[in-house]
């Protein structure tokens, strides 16, 4: 069982993820992130991808699709071709921002 | 904008649904061997949750990476590799059956790659006939 259970969203693990971007990681390096700490394999991946990605990325799902053939063959340059520029471009809405000077 | 999600317990699946301000659905739906709904159940419950929103349905087919399985797009290239044209493919996938059985029975290519038997990426619109997202 992984640790998915739920549907919940962890706001410290969409953290880890956009900092993880924004330092330039690929996305199969954000997979494996998520694999890893959701405790996942490859035959649960799906869903829990999906739904992290939209969330940390801001992406519509139409956006985030491609990682359901990917997440079976994985083929790591077409995916970052696909998705890498879809990320950048809602960079605005997930980038961390400096906070505030008082 | 609206969102649909279903989760089945104990890994078994689920579905995602998005409906964007056009009334274009766009969903994934994801059913383990063992799960207690089947993808056609899950689709008719996100159907049923968003009624009227939807005007269309997206298909959003690629090649499985690596050859890893894509159930629509396979569909598309068993039946045109065997003769049958594009629309008579596009009519027999998983997606098309169940949107049809919903009245969305117009199919409407809208980004095609790859030839007869061997298509790499389909995106499709199904639409209910006389009706336009």
């Amino acid at each position: 069982m992984s640790k998915f259970e739920g549907g919940e969203v962890r706001v410290e693990l969409i953290q880890e993820l956009r900092a993880l971007a924004e330092g330039g990681a690929d996305v199969p390096a954000l997979v494996e992130l998520l694999q890893r700490r959701l405790e996942l394999n490859d035959a649960n991946s799906l869903l829990p991808v999906l739904i992290y990605f939209r969330t940390a990325f801001d992406l519509s799902l139409r956006e985030a699709l491609p990682l359901r053939e990917w997440l079976a063959g994985r083929d790591r340059g077409e995916i970052d071709s696909l998705l890498i520029p879809a990320m950048q471009r809602s960079k605005s809405r997930w980038q961390p921002r400096e906070a505030l000077r008082t | 904008m609206a969102d649909f999600r279903l989760f089945l317990p104990d890994d078994a699946g689920g579905v995602m649904g998005e409906v964007d301000e056009r009334g274009v659905l766009t969903f994934f739906i994801c059913a383990a061997a063992g799960s207690p709904i089947r993808g056609t159940e899950l689709f008719y419950l996100m159907m049923r949750a968003f009624g009227d929103r939807v005007r269309a349905v997206q298909g959003v087919w690629r090649r499985g990476y690596g050859g890893s399985p894509s159930v629509n797009l396979d569909r598309v290239n068993e039946r045109t590799a065997a003769g049958a044209s594009l629309m008579s493919a596009v009519r027999a996938t998983w997606t098309y059956t169940r949107a049809a059985r919903w009245g969305f029975t117009r199919a409407t290519p809208i980004g095609v790659e790859g030839t007869p038997g061997s298509y790499t990426k389909i995106d499709v619109l199904l639409e209910k006939v006389g009706e336009a997202p």
